[in-house]
């Protein structure tokens, strides 16, 4: 599972890294009880930051997505809460991204059929 | 003695050049990862791209070739010079010039590839930093017993060598005593603790990624650091073989040609296993090369191929890009600190030997002024005053008299400094061996041998001074 991080983008690195654990834990790259990696050899590879792994961290942790113990680390949860429902910020989002493809002429039938094919995949 | 060091280094030279050849110009750039340091993409092996990349590449490449020839030629013609410090300054401006002379043709080629990939319109990805999050961590490949053992038996060496410059362990040498025999037997145990240092910072650089699938960049960066961790534990042991040959050496019976082949030997087997691991490292590469499906360009944080200048990356060690081990992140605060500190080592290297080149330009001199006799080179070496003296001993027989350097010169008209001298340590020594004579002068403190720049000097020195030690 491959992270990238534009350093130069404005979206913060932390939720550049918790966007794509997320998105690895979607398409199954990343496992429930798999153990991720320690917050200082992840800075050190990444050469960011440990504050900035250890932020996108605990927010992963907020949203239910992984848990910590001083033990074992940091690791997928084993059931990740299922709500069922699309957030209002993932609303937001989409309708945003919605709007911007209609404005760029793309056809409807198009940009569904590249939904179902991240769908399926479950990879961006 | 002068024949046997332009040897030693003229061994030393061509090797570390060849090495360099086969690093920074492999004979097929189609097949190489890189080419001058500038990521290889499809786009340069297609129609006229190609044919321009191609002539950059075999004019440079050939550039090199001649440099490496011209720098052989010059090493074979530095063998036969005599004068130990002249050859000495010679060898260091040849070494300096023919290391940056090979890669000469390498930056030229590096500024060439990237204005080639401008004009193709290609851009890198800046910023962007790739990471594979399976990895991290994980390939580690040195075992720490490899390392540990080579440095406790490294240790135990020291603990001999200490042993026996204390006179615990008795042995029949004019060299105990002084603490030569454990100054250098440390001096390369501190060596091999570096190398075990630095083997554990290299074997934690950033893994590459070369492909999506993480078991293809584990294996990859796996293989790659197993050679290297390879490459360390056998330098440690070198190393410790080389301090035990130190230790029997100084020990049984200590020569300068000795010493010299057997630095020879240490200098001929690092370079073979260099050699074996450069090999090695093509061998990985010429196996994962169908298996690179991404391409991390960081072209533009690499200086000329070489240096790596990356502000928005925190890590201090990088995997060098082109060539053996590890390079620094010159951007990084310790990095910069850690530059200064090598341009300082360069400059000190040069500033010494200049210096050495003035002390053997400068005849020595003998001055008997005020009730002192004077050993005046670059400044006064010795006072020693007349009223001290106990005896004076004209030598004419300086052929046969066995001199020891401990610290000091010891070049073919000047012997300055520390000495033992026919089984005596810690004699001063001030004299031209050229001259065939020198003053013997004995202090209830201190014995030394000494001469003017001639013999004549020196015998009129000599008539002074023993007019002088008479009449007092």
């Amino acid at each position: 599972m491959i992270i990238r991080i534009d350093e130069l983008s404005d979206v913060p690195i932390y939720m550049q890294l918790r966007n794509q654990i997320v998105m690895g834990i979607s398409s199954g790259e990343l496992k429930s009880g798999e153990k991720l990696p320690t917050v200082r050899d992840l800075a050190l590879e990444m050469g960011i930051n440990t504050m900035t792994v250890s932020k996108a961290y605990q927010l992963l942790k907020t949203e239910g997505y992984i848990m910590t113990d001083r033990k074992n680390g940091a690791r997928i949860r084993n059931e990740i809460k299922k709500e069922a429902t699309v957030s209002d910020a993932n609303k937001a989002e989409l309708k945003r991204i919605v709007s911007e493809t209609r404005i760029s002429g793309v056809e409807k039938q198009e940009f569904i059929d590249l939904v179902n094919s991240y769908w399926e995949g479950g990879t961006i | 003695m002068s024949f046997i060091f332009g040897l030693v280094m003229c061994l030393c030279l061509i090797p570390v050049e060849l090495i360099m050849l086969l690093v920074l110009y492999p004979k097929n750039w189609r097949k190489a990862k890189l080419i001058f340091g500038v990521t290889k993409r499809k786009e340069y092996c297609e129609g006229e791209t190609e044919k321009v990349v191609d002539g950059i590449y075999v004019k440079r490449r050939r550039q090199a070739v001649m440099i490496l020839l011209l720098s052989i030629a010059v090493g074979l013609v530095l063998v036969i010079l005599h004068g130990i410090s002249f050859q000495t300054t010679l060898w260091l401006i040849a070494f300096y010039a023919s290391l940056i002379g090979i890669m000469c043709p390498f930056f030229m080629g590096n500024r060439e590839m990237k204005s080639l990939k401008r004009s193709l319109g290609i851009m890198n990805e800046k910023g962007v930093n790739l990471t594979d999050f399976k990895n991290v961590g994980v390939i580690r490949t040195l075992d720490k017993r490899r390392v540990l053992i080579p440095n406790i038996t490294g240790l135990l060496i020291v603990a001999a060598a200490l042993l026996i410059d204390l006179e615990v362990i008795k042995v029949n040498s004019s060299l105990t005593g002084q603490f030569l025999i454990f100054g250098v037997t440390a001096l390369f145990w501190g060596v091999g603790l570096l190398m075990t240092v630095l083997a554990f910072v290299m074997d934690g650089v950033k893994n590459e990624v070369i492909s999506e699938d993480s078991a293809i960049n584990a294996n990859y960066n796996r293989a790659l650091k197993k050679n290297l961790s390879d490459l360390s534990v056998i330098s440690v042991w070198i190393n410790v073989v080389f301090m035990l040959a130190v230790l029997l050496f100084f020990t049984f019976n200590y020569s300068e040609m000795g010493m010299l082949i057997g630095s020879l030997l240490y200098i001929a087997m690092i370079m073979m296993e260099t050699g074996i691991y450069v090999f090695r490292n093509k061998k990985i590469e010429n196996r994962y090369q169908n298996e690179v499906s991404v391409v991390a360009d960081e072209d533009d944080y690499w200086i000329g191929g070489l240096f790596y200048y990356n502000p928005n990356n925190k890590r201090l060690n990088v995997k060098k890009r082109v060539g053996v081990g590890g390079t620094i992140n010159i951007a990084h605060p310790v990095g910069k600190l850690i530059t200064g500190i090598i341009a300082l080592m360069l400059l000190f290297v040069v500033a010494t030997m200049v210096y050495i080149g003035m002390a053997e330009a400068t005849p020595i001199k003998l001055n008997i002024e005020d009730g002192q006799l004077i050993c005046h080179h670059l400044s006064d070496d010795y006072v020693i005053d007349i009223a001290d003296i106990e005896s004076i001993t004209m030598r004419e027989d300086i052929d046969s008299i066995h001199f020891v350097r401990i610290a000091g010169f010891g070049m073919d008209k000047l012997l300055k400094g520390n000495f033992t001298v026919d089984g005596e340590s810690g004699c001063r020594v001030f004299l031209n061996p050229e001259n065939g004579i020198c003053i013997k002068v004995k202090t209830a403190e201190m014995t030394y041998y000494v001469s003017a720049a001639t013999s004549d000097e020196t015998r009129a020195a000599y008539g002074k001074l023993q007019s002088d030690v008479n009449h007092d």
